[in-house]
């Protein structure tokens, strides 16, 4: 035995997922859409919430003056005795860190079973305007810019992202009409996907007549702010088998972070080596290439920072993603699928859910249970998310037997 | 740095790091400066207490405030100036990158133009940085 209860890590995986559509859910809370995702995977494989004996919660959005999400109140509702209530908060990656540390739990021995719990709610106050309460939220949203950026009153990442993006395009030569390409592609695959907030036929046209959100990013080329709830059931292989489950393996795991928030002044804006070094972690843990790969979710906040993503992968190279997106290469039948589900430009993106639903799609993938957009014999996926403005990353590899 | 009279500012403020309070102290007195490491021969910024690549002490030095634009862009909301927000990024001589807010308006600028920093008063609180396009 160990501290943690086993001599050596056992295999562990995801036995079920649920989430709720993406979009509006005006007047409903997260916990009610984080306890709707959570029935709903419970449901799918069968399972109890007597069943789970931890919860990983990661809390609501930021933006918004509310009661707080947290895992002692949600083990309270369910009136639920668990060996481990965690909260994990990192930015846009805080669900898969939820995920992984579950993962850690199960792995050694900590836990059998455990729910991974992701939901925000805030779409509705840009829509109905903010009260005192939500306007401080605001402001210290900002600080999380920190000493020498929210000075200038920079209220949101979105700039940060814009600056970036210019960088890109300047430093490749990449046209707007290059970067628009993505928004366009991502969205014929939200068309098929029933959860998807956009899925409206979209052309290159329209995207760059869509109006300038922060130069040059068109507000095409960024995210609905979503209101959405998610949740993965993470359990031992061994737990799986025994109720008749067949678990979607998690075969490697890798992350790295820079030491900066945002605006990395020192490494440039277009430089991300922390993006391959925790891609090639997961990958060489799993035993695998990037060419083994059948299907990835990844992040891709914004149109031109997904593009750099996929090149920082090691997918493709630099300044070579417009062209092999045109290509159709990351197309369902391509060379590799990405962002299936219709990535956060499409699918929409609650960020304190949205790692989780990558994972949900991928593992829909991986089973054969996703529906029109299926990729034909997907058994090898991964999921990437980033925090800040790609200031760290963290990937998932994901396999079936 | 004093209270400010402006509350999109009071968590930044309460906490402002050691080295974030000297170099908005420094900007304050009209000195625009970071750290340098002597035994990396290299300027950080953000300025540090220690070289994170050594572990060193470091000292402040001046920056002449000259560079070129390296990044720029514009927000629809911003908390501080007047919509729409030009803000962005310049490389100074020094090579060291800092964030500032740009008096030009944004068809104006390139990257790569010259650009010279100046010093910002008109927020209650801190000094902060303008650039404009050099002549």
């Amino acid at each position: 035995m160990s501290a943690f209860g086993s001599a050596r890590t056992v295999r562990c995986g995801i036995v079920s997922w649920g989430s709720t559509k993406i979009g509006r859910h005006p007047g409903r809370t997260p916990a009610e859409l984080g306890f709707e995702a959570l029935d709903q995977a419970l449901g799918r494989a069968g399972l109890a919430v007597a069943d789970l004996e931890g919860l990983f919660v990661v809390p609501h959005g930021y933006a918004r003056a509310q009661a707080p999400l947290r895992p002692q109140r949600v083990a309270e509702e369910l009136g639920l005795p668990t060996r481990a209530l965690v909260e994990v908060e990192c930015g846009g990656a805080s669900s898969l860190l939820a995920f992984k540390a579950a993962c850690q739990d199960v792995a050694t021995g900590q836990l059998e079973i455990a729910a991974v719990i992701g939901a925000q709610v805030e779409r509705r106050m840009y829509e109905t305007g903010m009260d005192e309460g939500d306007l401080d939220r605001v402001f210290l949203l900002a600080s999380m810019l920190g000493s020498y950026v929210a000075p200038y009153g920079v209220l949101t990442a979105v700039p940060c992202y814009a600056l970036s993006a210019q960088r890109y395009m300047h430093e490749h030569g990449i046209a707007a009409e290059q970067v628009a390409e993505l928004p366009v592609r991502l969205r014929q695959h939200a068309t098929l996907n029933p959860i998807a907030e956009q899925r409206e036929p979209l052309e290159v046209d329209d995207v760059l007549a869509s109006r300038m959100v922060s130069p040059p990013i068109h507000k095409l080329e960024a995210p609905p702010w979503s209101d959405g709830g998610a949740c993965v059931i993470v359990a031992s292989e061994g737990w799986a088998r025994r109720r008749g489950l067949d678990p979607v393996v998690l075969t490697g795991w890798g992350e790295a972070h820079d030491g900066s928030n945002f605006v990395a002044f020192e490494k440039g804006l277009t430089s991300f080596p922390w993006v391959r070094e925790s891609t090639d972690l997961a990958l060489s843990r799993a035993g695998r290439s990037l060419d083994d790969l059948h299907v990835a979710e990844i992040y891709g906040a914004f149109a031109a920072s997904e593009l750099m993503t996929y090149e920082a992968m090691g997918l493709f190279d630099s300044g070579e993603a417009p062209a092999a997106v045109a290509r159709g290469e990351t197309g369902i039948g391509g060379r590799i699928p990405i962002n299936t589900s219709g990535g956060r430009l499409s699918l929409g993106h609650p960020p304190q859910a949205t790692p989780l639903l990558e994972l949900q799609e991928v593992c829909q993938q991986l089973t054969h249970a996703a529906g029109d957009r299926q990729v034909a014999g997907a058994a090898v996926g991964l999921v990437q998310a980033e925090h800040g403005v790609m200031n760290g990353s963290a990937v998932a590899v994901l396999e079936v037997q | 740095v004093t209270a400010p009279a402006d509350p999109a500012l009071k968590y930044v403020l309460r906490e402002l790091s050691p080295p974030a309070r000297e170099f908005y102290r420094r900007l304050d007195g009209d000195e625009l400066a970071t750290t340098f490491c002597p035994v990396c021969d290299r300027f950080s910024f953000p300025p540090r207490e220690r070289c994170t690549v050594c572990g060193e002490a470091v000292t402040w030095r001046p920056l002449s405030g000259r560079g070129a634009v390296y990044a720029f862009t514009a927000q629809e909301r911003g908390l501080r100036f007047t919509a729409p927000d030009v803000v962005g990024i310049a490389e100074l001589e020094e090579r060291v990158r800092v964030f500032g807010v740009f008096d030009d308006r944004l068809e104006d600028l390139a990257i790569g133009l010259p650009v010279e920093v100046h010093l910002r008063r008109d927020v209650p609180g801190l000094t902060l940085l303008g650039f404009r396009l050099a002549r």
